[in-house]
């Protein structure tokens, strides 16, 4: 009975999983030093885009922009998050960053954007899809600051240049009243 | 009298704009030793008739978000150079820019003379750039010499290139030939290649995959389990079925796991020497004694998926 069985599970299949197509498509992120967006103190909204492409695949493909994580801080600007790319295109997503007014310095948000294939699996098919999953923090620096330097040295010279002359002045002044 | 207070307020009028220039602070901290801003300059001086060009103006140096492989990026920069003695001094065919970025180095040495007048002259230059060229600040470099040999040297403006992540997934398909229920560690025929079409290294694990239950089409109650997939960087043996060890990664339905070992360096792929790609070999450890001949597929829980983190 155990070996009928057997032979009968021999018989079952070949199976072919088929993945239904070619995946090719990347994505674009401004550059970051250490995967950190620095926001200084005070600049609590930050415009971000990503840009998307799909040089190596034969056809269009939809790609969809989520977020991971962070979604308390980043939203897609966009009125959709499926996005079109024909092959040679760059198509651009929008993202804006928005952080809380009381943030301060040295206040960290880690964000995570994910961008997948969409692609209806047929009926029967072994589907299969990509990802590109994206991840920085952002950061709350210091407060950028006018450049200082030589300009408020030479405004101290200044200064004591003028001091140094009204001194001189009034010491002529009163030498001449003495006269 | 008047005439000398005169002289003593011309004269205040004279030290102020020394004293706000610094110079009393310069002599006071000569004197003192005390020059904190100071520093040592090397100097080459060399003889050459005229005066040299001086470049100015180099323009186009916003960041770049590069195309994907295997397509180039053609990048456009210009600049302008004022020579007092004349465009017609300056050696057109000297005009040369490069951008470099650590031991990175992309050069064009035949920028195009525009047009110029009197002493302005303004060039164009093309350069070609790659998918995996860095992110990052690259340093722009333009030169150009006169017919005196003078040349002006301009390293002053970076240029950044974007951050790009992508992969490319060879269209093919996993096929397991004469797949008997109850049996184990079956390998496909053939396995998934992935090629860094971008500039950023995908490091260790961080390739990973998305496994689903394929169920039944007939009866749906029937599964080849995610679980009894595994997926490795490597093959023969079998090796690709051991996710007891550090050689293979078992899958988990529904979840993203990295498979073990995988890196997906940014390179040249087009090479097809194994630069920028890597490799994903499949096993199906185990096909369940209790299944029956029918299409198995994702239908029900979504298709797999490969992702790559960075």
């Amino acid at each position: 009975m155990e070996k009928n069985k057997i032979i009968k599970m021999g018989m079952i299949m070949t199976l072919i999983f088929f993945i239904s197509f070619t995946s090719a498509f990347s994505v674009s992120a401004p550059y970051m030093e250490n995967k950190e967006l620095v926001l200084p103190l005070g600049e609590n909204i930050k415009s971000l885009e990503f840009v998307l492409q799909n040089s190596g695949a034969p056809e269009n493909i939809n790609v969809r922009a989520r977020i991971l994580e962070g979604s308390e801080i980043i939203n897609i600007t966009d009125a959709s998050n499926i996005y079109t790319v024909i092959p040679g295109d760059k198509v651009p997503v929008h993202f804006e960053i928005n952080v809380p007014e009381e943030s301060q310095i040295g206040d960290a948000y880690l964000i995570r954007l994910g961008f997948s294939t969409e692609k209806e699996s047929q009926s029967g098919a072994f589907g299969f899809g990509t990802e590109i999953e994206q991840k920085f923090n952002v950061t709350i620096g210091e407060k950028i600051q006018p450049p200082a330097g030589e300009t408020s040295n030479n405004s101290l010279y200044i200064i004591l240049g003028l001091v140094l002359a009204i001194i001189l002045i009034i010491f002529f002044i009163k030498k001449k009243i003495k006269k | 009298m008047i005439k000398k207070e005169a002289c003593i307020i011309l004269l205040m009028l004279l030290i102020i704009p020394l004293i706000s220039a610094g110079l009393f602070s310069d002599i006071w901290g000569k004197i003192t030793g005390k020059i904190s801003d100071s520093q040592n300059v090397d100097l080459n001086i060399s003889v050459t008739s005229g005066t040299a060009p001086w470049i100015y103006n180099i323009t186009g140096l916003e960041a770049v978000t590069l195309t994907d492989g295997p397509n180039p990026t053609y990048l456009t920069i210009n600049f302008s150079v004022n020579d007092s003695d004349g465009v017609g001094n300056l050696d057109n065919s000297t005009a040369m820019l490069n951008l470099t970025s650590g031991a990175n180095f992309r050069m064009n040495d035949s920028c195009a003379f525009v047009n110029g007048a009197g002493n302005f002259a303004n060039y164009t230059c093309n350069i070609t750039m790659w998918w995996w060229d860095a992110t990052g600040a690259w340093t722009v470099y333009v030169n150009i010499s006169d017919s005196n040999g003078n040349t002006h040297i301009n390293g002053t403006h970076t240029r950044t290139l974007n951050t790009l992540t992508g992969f490319v997934m060879d269209q093919s398909s996993l096929t397991f030939t004469s797949l008997l229920a109850g049996a184990k560690n079956q390998t496909p025929s053939n396995y998934l290649t992935l090629n860094n079409t971008g500039n950023v290294d995908i490091t260790s694990d961080n390739v990973q995959v998305n496994a689903t239950d394929l169920f039944g089409e007939t009866t749906p109650g029937q599964a080849l389990w995610a679980g009894n997939f595994s997926v490795s960087t490597l093959t023969g043996g079998n090796i690709e079925c051991n996710a007891s060890t550090t050689d293979a990664t078992a899958m988990v339905n529904m979840t993203y796991t990295g498979v073990v070992n995988s890196v997906l360096s940014a390179g040249n792929y087009t090479k097809e020497d194994g630069t920028a790609e890597e490799k994903l070999y499949t096993c199906l450890r185990e096909v369940g004694s209790e299944l029956s001949q029918q299409q198995y597929s994702t239908d029900q829980l979504g298709s797999w998926t490969v992702k790559v983190v960075v």
